[in-house]
């Protein structure tokens, strides 16, 4: 079920240099959302810009009916975004899309967040802490640089003795020097491959790398992908990703708004 | 003080066209609705006066790689390529819901040749709950067929004929407004047959990414929807409504309740919700309620009235 509400804004943190954390009442959508779901969000109501913006959940409180969406402010609809305050109302559409597929307890997931490709996959890591999920749980955070780990105090906050969390940044600023697919690659050296379950969100390049490792290693690896979305419902055919179930079928495209936005890394094609 | 209160009249929205009655003249765009059921947990279709299918072709299409979108101020650029899955599947699957909904169903259809336009229009002869068809002779977003007819007034007519003579159901060309002369087409599709005739649809244009140094959509060129073409619908719409005699249904960039007042006023019968499903899914709705409230407010008993209205009153 979708639904349509007016939210009003419970909160507006700035987390960091452009980067926004915006705290929503929104109890209907918030009782059906799960990890990967996104919210579609009309950022003012006079048309420009003109279309809704779409944002992965980054968390939620049931109790309160709150949902948390994470930005970084690159253009007009995410600057309206940001100079929202407390009181204020945006219309969504949500829960749209589908979500991650939850580990077993059996399983060993692996968490790998590029940047503000953080959200869904924390998301999903409190969620599974919610559930006393048994597994054992990495946690991998990547970004350029320190100050671009928006989100580290929410990190920080995950339980060690639940979570094993690992950084990197590009230039060795924070933890391990270098990119996110390295250090995924040290983790799987010591884990038993065919229990692995990765969960990835993150800028393009990562992605691709990570399909290509999945393809390579026959591993189970989902992709949370972002792209531009005008109707989020299935409908314009606008937002799509080249698809290819396998080996001997043919390339397709996925809308990646009501088809993803979580896709199975070894059955997209990310060029 | 006293205060009058605004009778409770009953305001007939309904209208008819080629013989199918319409609840109201508020109907969703082709291409921005789907096949209908997408939007069911937000819009009640019982309450939207026409349903209009995604284009439908003879076999299921692909479309074109990704960027097939992009934004522009106040409007959008799509070059999805007719994405879709087939005249038979929709048949097959999307009818049985719509069937279930008070809505009129319209399907949009194209081909690469006129011969697959009559072969898709054939096959839905047999799709029970059917009203209407709207023939897309104006996409600019395809090599073949489309805007191909569309543009030429002599191929708009061999489509359109070769069209009436299969359907068993009314007809309705949608125009292309990259035209040299929109009324030409126009009388071509009267004069072929045509039962009634919509437009517009898109208008040509593009985008660069400066940055890559190249098109941003990968069809390079795609077609403008959105605010931003509402002035260029509503002149065509008042343009043709001069010259051709058949009902017009305005599309092109509405909004809201007073963008429809005006394509009525310009002389349309009926008007299509296009892109503003995407930004408002219920705005089709929201027309719907506030055309009841304007003619309440104005004393005006039947939308019919306002058809033209804007007009110079013939001489």
């Amino acid at each position: 079920m979708v639904y349509q509400t007016d939210s009003p804004v419970l909160e507006n943190l700035r987390l960091g240099e452009d980067c926004y954390k915006l705290i929503l009442k929104a109890p209907k959508i918030v009782d059906h959302s799960w990890a990967g779901n996104f919210v579609h969000i009309q950022v003012n109501p006079f048309f420009y810009p003109l279309l809704r913006r779409a944002f992965s959940i980054n968390e939620v409180d049931r109790k309160k009916g709150s949902l948390e969406v994470v930005f970084k402010v690159i253009g007009t609809g995410t600057g309206h975004l940001s100079r929202k305050k407390k009181g204020d109302t945006v219309n969504l559409l949500g829960p749209l899309g589908k979500t991650f597929s939850y580990p077993d307890n059996e399983d060993i997931s692996i968490m790998v967040a590029g940047g503000l490709g953080i959200v869904p996959v924390y998301f999903l890591t409190r969620d599974l802490l919610r559930k006393k999920h048994k597994g054992k749980t990495y946690f991998l955070y990547g970004a350029k640089e320190k100050d671009q780990l928006y989100c580290l105090s929410d990190v920080k906050k995950l339980p060690k003795s639940k979570v094993e969390i690992l950084y990197s940044t590009d230039d060795g600023s924070y933890g391990f020097k270098g990119y996110l697919d390295a250090l995924l690659k040290q983790v799987l050296e010591k884990e038993d491959k065919n229990k692995v379950k990765i969960y990835a969100c993150g800028p393009e390049g990562l992605l691709a790398k990570l399909s290509g490792l999945a393809k390579e290693e026959n591993l189970f690896c989902q992709l949370s992908l972002e792209v531009g979305m005008p109707c989020g419902m299935g409908t314009c055919m606008g937002c799509v990703v080249k698809y290819k179930k396998d080996y001997s079928s043919p390339v397709t495209f996925k809308r990646v708004c009501c088809e993803g936005p979580v896709f199975n890394a070894q059955e997209v094609i990310l060029d | 003080m006293m205060v009058r209160v605004a009778q409770n009249k009953k305001i007939d929205l309904a209208i008819e066209i080629a013989g199918v009655k319409f609840e109201n003249p508020v109907m969703v765009a082709s291409g921005t609705f789907g096949y209908g059921k997408e939007y069911a947990d937000l819009v009640d279709l019982n309450q939207i006066g026409a349903v209009i299918s995604k284009t439908l072709t003879i076999v299921p299409r692909d479309g074109h790689p990704p960027l097939r979108t992009f934004e522009t101020p106040s409007g959008m650029l799509n070059a999805i390529g007719l994405h879709n899955i087939g005249v038979d599947n929709f048949i097959s699957e999307k009818m049985k819901f719509l069937r279930t909904k008070k809505t009129k169903v319209i399907a949009n259809i194209a081909g690469s040749t006129i011969e697959e336009y009559v072969q898709v229009a054939e096959k839905l002869n047999s799709a029970e709950g059917l009203h209407m068809l709207e023939i897309n002779i104006s996409s600019p977003n395809v090599k073949k067929g489309c805007m191909e007819f569309g543009s030429r007034a002599d191929l708009t007519y061999e489509c359109v004929k070769a069209i009436k003579e299969v359907s068993r159901y009314p007809v309705m060309p949608k125009l292309s407004p990259n035209v040299t002369d929109i009324v030409e087409i126009a009388l071509a599709c009267q004069e072929a047959g045509a039962d009634c005739i919509s437009l517009i649809n898109t208008l040509v244009g593009m985008a660069i990414d400066w940055k890559k140094k190249k098109p941003v959509l990968s069809n390079i060129t795609g077609g403008l929807s959105g605010p931003a073409i509402k002035p260029v619908a509503l002149a065509m719409v008042w343009k043709v409504f001069q010259k051709v005699k058949l009902p017009l249904i305005g599309v092109g960039g509405i909004m809201n309740t007073t963008d429809a007042l005006e394509f009525f006023m310009a002389g349309a019968t009926a008007i299509q919700v296009g892109t503003a499903n995407y930004v408002d899914p219920q705005t089709s709705v929201k027309i719907v309620e506030g055309l009841k409230k304007y003619c309440q407010e104005n004393k005006i008993s039947s939308i019919k009235e306002l058809i033209g209205m804007a007009q110079p009153s013939p001489t």
